[in-house]
């Protein structure tokens, strides 16, 4: 584990949050979910937060993950918490179309519904329940298993009247905060993602092409708003000790060209997963993929 | 294993392949593109990857125009880049919307316009120009990752639905003035039809034997079902070739995925399996190869 990996991780005098990016399908929830352990097994006070479907991240950690942050079993210092995406969605509509009720005529009120069907609305919604967590100071480290995108950060950085109308309004979370407190909470949340200090963006690839572009692309759009990658890892690395055979032997090297590839194109350091004999799923196997991932010494 | 429905029985086929980033989606759409050119039809094999993949795979520069593949009869491809797509998308409906609208809410639809739905809405529409051209036998979509695949998917039957609604009451879309979506309406209802149409298009899976990736591709089905459309198989990609699992470690991997191919199976959908190659998939020569793996010497 070198200073500089720990240095982007480890929180030194205040809370930091983490963030895991991808794609789906490339292992971010593994990759977040053995971070956060890795981290409350140094005794650090860790909060994991993911937006990932129930069954899965319950499967990953072998146990049920809430709606309110609860203690992971048998891991004093982890805390789990699921945003599940599609309540969430239909407490921001909600909360949106009740705010502009009255307020508007007809057409728009049909034009705002319509609005907060699209993905983009989805999106927004799941980001909105991040703040609090973004913000929040109850943690030493809060690790979440997705990023926002460039757009759903640009769009909390318009101050366009139609924005202030349609989006502010829906997130005022109670009837007493007023459009002003939003904006300053908005404010808030840009400032400390754009800190490198406060915030750490990884992106999760494996070494193939495909999720190597898609990464780089997403990393280059959250850059237009002042939001930088810190970290990439590189997960599925064949381990070349069991490569023993002229086709493994082969793959081994393909993906080592990849791994140049991600160097070349990022420039941040790069954590190498490698890929394990068994499926990431329970605490257990979780623990020793941490200590395979950033190394076994907890004191370090 | 019944391959008529990756043929133009009736008329032109439209091939929709999907599946998640990395799975192995545009190689294998590439092979099937091959298979059919080399048994006769005339195909063309569209993208719109925001990574310029079928240069990568056909070695050799494809662009954003349709273009014959060289070493191949019968074969066409492009690669429609999204941000060109996208930027027509919104000079197409913001231009008439200048004139009318404060800036700050020009901004605003310029953002939006801006958006990842914008992107695929504009993807889509490049698309449908496609599905209304009859000069090929075959038209393979080599769709955006699957979660964009499905909304860009989706949204032309919400897109008909929001123009009907809004155009009664005079009003205007957050996309842009109504009068500029309502010519593309019966343009994306076509398109919604000829997808649900079976003996036009076919919709195949690209899955690894992994938990994530049937889950995933479980979703989509799901998905797809609520438009009105079914898979019409799956392919199985990355399987480890067992005479190559010596090393006890590639073996335990092997069972897993033995395992996983179970799971698939209970999926109830013709599939075909795809072993993992020791060499990447690239060139014409080794698409050839695939195609004749995966889909057999005869049509």
């Amino acid at each position: 584990m070198s200073n500089m990996i720990e240095d982007l991780l480890v929180p030194r005098n205040e809370a930091r949050r983490v963030f895991v990016a991808g794609k789906g399908g490339v292992g971010k929830t593994s990759i977040a979910c053995i971070t956060a352990i890795w981290l409350s097994r140094r005794g650090v006070r860790t909060l994991l937060v993911t937006t990932d479907p129930a069954a899965h991240l319950s499967n990953v950690l072998g146990q049920k993950v809430c709606e309110t942050p609860t203690q992971v079993n048998g891991m004093s210092a982890l805390s789990a918490v699921n945003i599940e995406q599609g309540k969430a969605h239909e407490e921001y509509s909600a909360r949106i179309l009740e705010a502009a009720k009255g307020k508007y005529s007809v057409e728009t009120l049909k034009a705002i519904e319509e609005e907060l069907n699209s993905p983009c609305a989805q999106e927004m919604a799941a980001f909105d329940k991040f703040v609090d967590y973004i913000l929040g100071s109850e943690y030493e480290v809060v690790v979440f298993d997705t990023a926002p995108t460039g757009h759903t950060m640009r769009l909390l950085k318009l101050p366009a009247a139609w924005s202030e109308q349609i989006e502010l309004s829906g997130l005022v979370s109670s009837k007493t905060e007023s459009i002003e407190n939003v904006k300053e909470k908005f404010g808030k949340v840009m400032e400390t993602m754009s800190d490198p200090l406060k915030t750490t963006i990884a992106f999760v690839v494996y070494p193939e092409a495909t999720p190597i572009i898609e990464a780089w692309r997403a990393s280059q759009e959250l850059k237009t708003v002042g939001i930088t990658t810190a970290l990439v890892f590189a997960n599925q690395v064949l381990p070349s000790e069991h490569c023993k055979n002229d086709f493994f032997k082969k793959r081994s090297q393909m993906q080592a060209q990849y791994l140049e590839e991600i160097k070349r194109r990022f420039n941040v350091p790069i954590l190498r997963m490698p890929l394990l004999d068994s499926e990431i799923l329970g605490v257990e196997t979780l623990i020793e993929a941490s200590e395979i991932l950033y190394g076994g010494g907890l004191n370090a | 294993m019944r391959l008529e429905s990756l043929l133009p029985t009736k008329g032109i086929r439209f091939l929709f392949f999907s599946g998640k980033g990395g799975v192995g989606k545009t190689s294998l759409s590439c092979a099937a593109a091959m298979w059919l050119a080399e048994r006769g039809y005339k195909t063309l094999i569209v993208t719109t990857d925001p990574a310029p993949n079928l240069s990568d795979t056909f070695e050799q520069e494809i662009g954003h125009k349709i273009t014959q593949v060289g070493g191949a009869d019968n074969l066409w491809a492009m690669e429609i880049n999204p941000d060109k797509a996208t930027e027509d998308y919104r000079n197409r409906i913001l231009d008439p919307a200048r004139k009318l609208l404060p800036t700050q809410v020009l901004k605003v639809m310029e953002e939006q316009l801006s958006s990842p739905c914008a992107t695929e809405v504009a993807a889509f529409d490049k698309f449908i120009d496609f599905m209304e051209n009859d000069s090929f036998d075959v038209i393979i979509f080599d769709t955006a990752p699957t979660g964009h695949t499905l909304r860009l998917l989706k949204l032309p039957a919400d897109w008909s639905r929001f123009i009907g609604n809004s155009s009664q009451e005079g009003g205007q879309t957050c996309i842009g003035p109504v009068q500029s979506l309502q010519a593309a309406r019966e343009k994306y209802e076509r398109a919604i039809n000829t997808m649900r149409d079976k003996n036009r298009s076919s919709f195949v899976f690209i899955l690894q034997p992994e938990t994530t990736s049937i889950y995933e591709a479980n979703r989509s089905l799901q998905e797809l079902r609520t438009i009105g459309v079914e898979a019409t198989m799956l392919i199985i990609n990355g399987i480890l070739p067992r005479e190559q699992c010596t090393d006890e470690f590639f073996a335990k991997r092997r069972q897993m995925q033995e395992r996983h191919l179970q799971e698939i199976d209970a999926l109830n959908l013709p599939y075909l399996r795809m072993t993992l190659l020791d060499h990447e998939i690239k060139g014409v020569e080794t698409l050839s190869g695939v195609g004749t793996m995966l889909f057999g010497d005869v049509a």
